[in-house]
């Protein structure tokens, strides 16, 4: 668990996949269990059971394709991060795309062009939203920083070090 | 003038469904039937009546007619009509008359579309915006990580306590994504600053730092200019190699 909490890479991708397949699953049955209600003959219990048919065979396919893309996904952006040996947003938006251009190929270059647009773009919204996310945390945090009268862990043009400088904790 | 049919199969039962066909059919022989996926048309010759069958998937129904132009109908009347229940019309020529409260109720309704569109697309021109900003403006915290990460990589200490292929990250998130540096800003003297902090690792095993760094802004061009880089070598020879002091 240790060498997992200091290197997340290889094991994020199983992460990620397990991640992809219980949100489709669960986003997927909730969706297919309303459109199953709906489509279903009259009667409430032709209805229900309309609804619980579409779920068993609706909801584990799109849990599966969530599954694909979100362990693609890791997977590339695993190995980007290996390539680059630098984490940044480009990494995950890049392997939005290629994602998306991957699993669209059978279907031909256009359609991989647009599917890797549409990947890209989706990640990078997510991007944006992961870092609205941290900038709103950081401010509330901000305030209680008081950052001292030094402005660095060393007084200036002294390379001998003072150790635990006051009130530079993890920003975020 | 033309006469039609809407049957919303969906809400029938098989069986009625298929005499209302039936039904139908043995009312229009002289017409032309073309068929989609979710719906049937009738398209008259103009003299005949036409006929559609609507599925419930296609709220606008469409009407052809020779002599008059193709128009796709949003008519409220049909939403009041009880299920399966089987409407005969005359249309176009006497198209009802929409009242007011009708049109006030449509109105509404479009605006509160307008509304939620607007937002929506609000929402998503201030992600890109702050992505954008984020990727590919020069005083942002990822670009300026960017760039020390590559001046600590061409230092030549560096290189020599952590060994070769240096990689660099941010924050570890609970998902195990890396790649949000901590950054905080201020101002000091009416001058903005930054402080930055990454971590950097090479091959050399259970060897890490932790860079630390400063920018401020040149009140002339703009840009951002580094103040300070230290990098804190976390593990046991514990020192700090100073990369930059501009102090």
């Amino acid at each position: 668990m240790e060498e997992y909490a200091r290197e997340p890479c290889p094991w994020r991708i199983v992460d990620d996949c397990g991640g992809a397949f219980t949100m489709g699953a669960i986003g997927g049955g909730i969706f297919q269990s309303v459109k199953g209600f709906r489509n279903a003959p009259i009667g409430f219990r032709h209805r229900l059971r309309g609804s619980a048919n579409a779920v068993r065979i609706r909801a584990p396919q799109i849990g599966g394709s969530f599954a694909v893309w979100g362990g693609l996904f890791s997977t590339i952006d695993c190995g980007l991060v290996k390539l680059r040996r630098k984490e940044d947003p480009w990494n995950s938006i890049t392997s939005g795309a290629m994602t998306g251009a991957v699993l669209a190929a059978r279907s031909g270059p256009l359609a991989m062009v647009g599917s890797a647009m549409m990947g890209g773009i989706l990640l990078a919204l997510i991007e944006g939203v992961g870092i609205l996310l941290t900038r709103y945390t950081a401010q509330q945090f901000q305030n209680q920083i008081i950052l001292g009268e030094d402005s660095g862990p060393f007084p200036p043009k002294d390379s001998s070090p003072q150790k635990g400088y006051p009130g530079y904790g993890q920003y975020q | 003038m033309a006469y039609y049919v809407c049957i919303k199969p969906a809400q029938l039962s098989l069986m009625r469904a298929s005499n209302v066909l039936l039904h139908c059919l043995k009312q229009i022989r002289t017409n032309t039937l073309s068929q989609s996926s979710s719906a049937l048309y009738f398209v008259s010759n103009g003299k005949g009546k036409s006929l559609i069958l609507s599925g419930s998937r296609c709220p606008p129904c469409r009407f052809f007619s020779s002599g008059h132009s193709v128009r796709s109908e949003r008519n409220p009347h049909n939403r009041n009509e009880k299920a399966g229940q089987l409407t005969t019309r005359r249309s176009p020529s006497e198209a009802p008359t929409v009242s007011t409260a009708q049109k006030v109720k449509e109105a509404g309704k479009d605006f509160t579309y307008l509304i939620v569109i607007l937002v929506g697309l609000g929402v998503t021109g201030g992600l890109f915006y702050v992505v954008f900003k984020e990727l590919f403006s020069s005083s942002s915290p990822s670009k300026i990580y960017g760039v020390a990460l590559e001046k600590c990589r061409a230092h030549p200490e560096v290189i020599g306590v952590f060994g070769e292929p240096i990689k660099g990250y941010g924050e570890t998130t609970r998902r195990g994504r890396r790649q949000h540096v901590s950054h905080v800003e201020y101002m000091k003297d009416g001058v903005k600053h930054m402080r930055l902090k990454f971590y950097i690792q090479g091959s050399e095993p259970r060897v890490e730092g932790t860079v630390h760094l400063e920018v401020k802004e040149n009140p002339t061009s703009g840009k951002f200019e580094f103040c300070f880089i230290f990098v804190d070598i976390d593990t046991y020879p514990r020192r700090s190699i100073v990369i930059e002091d501009n102090r």
